[in-house]
């Protein structure tokens, strides 16, 4: 056991000062999120007169929160490594054109489903590759597959729109146990899976120490390369799994990228607490920060801002999340290491 | 990661002291501007082969379509020269083109629109650099959110509608007219490219984005002002879509408040097809200039073909992967 000098201790204990030195202030700190939650569900009330409360609201956001939940757990692991994935929204749509034509061949759900994640699975397995034997920056790399996926997309469907899905394909998405939809259910179960085995194994730890220093792991023995093409590749279907239950919910398949679903799985990443350049974050607090987003968006839209300055208001309040974030965890470590603004 | 250009550089035989500079000269240019040789290479042969690319309507079509993207490639090609990125700039030239359509419908001189529109959009771009400077938030968050924020002005302003120009204005003229047949739009584009060029070579913020780039903490500890100098690369960044949202409202001869999104990814990867590192610190505004004009031509050439532009949109994007494996 080290022993700590007493310089050494009081550093960390004014580091530690705002939130406290006790075990709960640690756990707080590390899950502030969920307060910050809190606090907003209650301002949503008040603003709302009470309609925000109603059940009916609840479960409808909860409806929105899954898909974007799900794709934010394969954008949290890849963001822990210290890259982006960018392809989200568009790996969404095709997968959801995908599944849905299968569908309407008179393919069987699950099957249909199965298509979907595997399209997932390999446009998420060509982002990894490229990024780590082409040595692309993850930004280009998954910028150039939004784009291919989304003409694929368009090819695939001819540029139509699919506007009307098998009831059984349907109930993928709306099902619910009670008031909790079957979606929701499935995206905490894949929150409680990949975060056992984020903890529990080797490419766990690979994951955060790509994130803090790719160098150094690698020197490490760490199975770096395995590791990031497991990444995006589980991005890529975690991405597809949330398009096809989307769709399934809403009972359409669009082929067009929706930059707002990027936008929104990316908000709920950063405003959960993963830090931009990796190495920092957990998939419970990803959870928090995508219900944020949810909750956020959805007290707007009660509230009845307009449409039009909506991205606008949206846009703000992720930036001042993004700072909050930053400032809480202290900016000059983050500045160290980046490289890049 | 250089490993095209250093396959290139093999590939030519090793020019002694000999032969001369001007050998030596062209290799090492050759070498440089390898992507975009080899892109220009690429279409040159499909395009000399077709018949309607040689075509008068086809090579002026060609540079009216090409001015509001080398304006816009070289603006962005600022931001990425201070390692960043700016996703703001498609709604920057709609915004730019609403607050132009909207002065000009109003009655006011072009002069004055441009002007409005030029510190409008400029002004969202110094809180965009103010923010990442002062705040070293990431750049490709705060411009997200300044995308965001600039649609949202632009929608407001305009409540969402396209807006016309008066059939007095002379601004359709800027795309439509020029100097024989090339478009002033592009004449503009020109301009801007020279004395954006001046800028970066001459003028000491300019020069000091090179170093602020390539190593952020070495520039300042050698005294550079970084955030002087991140604010203006993206005041410069937004000041050139605002212009290209001047050449953009010439074109459709209207404000349109929605634009183009996919721009800031065009612009991209127009510039790093020219050589401009997302890494900061390597590229030139020619080297963008030219990468706006060698993509616009990837996508006239596959247009002629009469490529599913939905293909066109997949080539683009492994256009813009493997640019940035070549560099």
């Amino acid at each position: 056991m080290e022993t700590e000098t007493t310089a050494e201790t009081e550093s960390a204990a004014a580091r530690d000062t705002t939130w406290g030195l006790s075990l709960i202030g640690g756990a707080v700190r590390q899950y502030r999120i969920w307060l910050i939650l809190l606090l907003l569900m209650l301002i949503a009330t008040i603003a709302s007169s009470g309609n925000f409360i109603h059940l009916s609201n609840l479960i409808n956001d909860l409806f929105i929160a899954a898909p974007l939940g799900i794709a934010a757990i394969g954008e949290t692991l890849v963001i822990l490594t210290g890259g982006i994935d960018l392809s989200v929204a568009s790996v969404w749509i095709l997968a959801s054109v995908v599944a849905g034509t299968a569908a309407n061949q008179g393919v069987s759900p699950l099957l249909a489903l199965l298509f979907a994640l595997l399209i997932g699975a390999l446009a998420g397995a060509i982002n990894g590759l490229v990024v780590i034997f082409l040595k692309v920056s993850p930004l280009i790399v998954t910028l150039g597959m939004l784009v291919m996926a989304e003409g694929a997309a368009r090819i695939y469907t001819n540029n139509n729109p699919i506007l009307s899905l098998p009831s059984d394909f349907q109930a993928l998405g709306t099902t619910s146990v009670g008031p909790v939809p079957v979606q929701v259910i499935v995206w905490v179960a894949m929150v409680a899976l990949m975060g056992g085995i984020i903890a529990r194994s080797v490419l766990g730890k690979t994951i955060y120490a790509v994130g803090g220093n790719p160098t150094a792991s690698r020197y490490f023995g760490l199975p770096v390369a395995a590791s990031l093409v497991t990444v995006y590749c589980l991005s890529g279907v975690f991405a597809a799994l949330a398009g096809t239950l989307q769709s399934a919910y809403l009972n359409i398949a669009l082929p067009n990228a929706d930059l707002t679903t990027l936008f929104d799985v990316i908000a709920g990443v950063v405003i959960g607490g993963a830090s931009l350049f990796g190495g920092e974050g957990k998939l419970v607090n990803t959870m928090g920060g995508v219900l944020v987003v949810v909750v956020i968006e959805n007290t707007l839209r009660i509230v009845g801002v307009s449409q039009l300055i909506f991205q606008a208001v949206v846009g703000l309040i992720i930036v001042g999340a993004v700072y909050l974030n930053v400032g809480l965890r202290g900016k000059a470590h983050d500045r160290v290491r980046q490289k890049g603004i | 990661m250089a490993t095209f250009k250093k396959a290139v550089e093999g590939a030519l035989p090793a020019f002694p002291p000999a032969i001369g500079r001007t050998a030596r000269w062209l290799k090492h240019f050759g070498v440089q501007n390898s992507i975009l040789l080899a892109v220009l290479a690429l279409v040159t042969i499909p395009a000399l082969t077709n018949p309607s690319f040689t075509t008068e309507a086809n090579l002026v079509g060609l540079l009216q379509a090409s001015a509001v993207l080398t304006t816009v490639t070289m603006g962005e090609a600022m931001v990425m020269l201070v390692a960043g990125i700016d996703l703001a700039v498609g709604a920057a030239v709609a915004l730019g083109s609403t607050i132009l359509a909207l002065t000009i419908a109003a009655g006011h001189p072009l002069l004055v629109g441009v002007v409005a529109s030029v510190v409008v959009v400029g002004l969202c771009g110094f809180v965009s650099g103010l923010v990442v400077a002062k705040l070293k938030l990431p750049s490709f968050i705060v411009t997200f959110g300044m995308l965001g924020v600039e649609e949202g002005i632009a929608l407001v302003i305009s409540g969402g509608n396209r807006i016309s120009l008066p059939f007095s204005s002379n601004l359709p003229s800027l795309m439509y007219s020029g100097v024989g047949d090339i478009p002033y739009a592009f004449c503009l584009s020109l301009v801007l490219l020279a004395a954006g060029s001046f800028f970066l070579r001459y003028i000491r913020t300019g020069r000091r984005m090179y170093a602020t780039g390539s190593n952020l903490d070495a520039a300042r500890v050698s005294g550079v002002r970084i955030d002087r100098v991140i604010i203006t690369a993206f005041v410069l960044s937004s000041v050139f879509a605002a212009l290209g949202g001047v050449i953009y409202t010439s074109r459709i001869i209207s404000g349109d408040p929605v634009g183009d999104l996919t721009l800031n990814l065009q612009a991209i990867a127009a510039g790093v097809i020219g050589g401009v590192s997302l890494f900061g610190g390597r590229g030139t505004l020619r080297g963008a200039f030219l990468g706006a004009i060698a993509y616009t031509l990837i996508i006239n050439v596959l247009n002629l073909y009469g490529v599913n532009p939905n293909v066109a949109e997949l080539v683009s994007g492994v256009i813009i992967i493997g640019a940035a494996y070549a560099s």
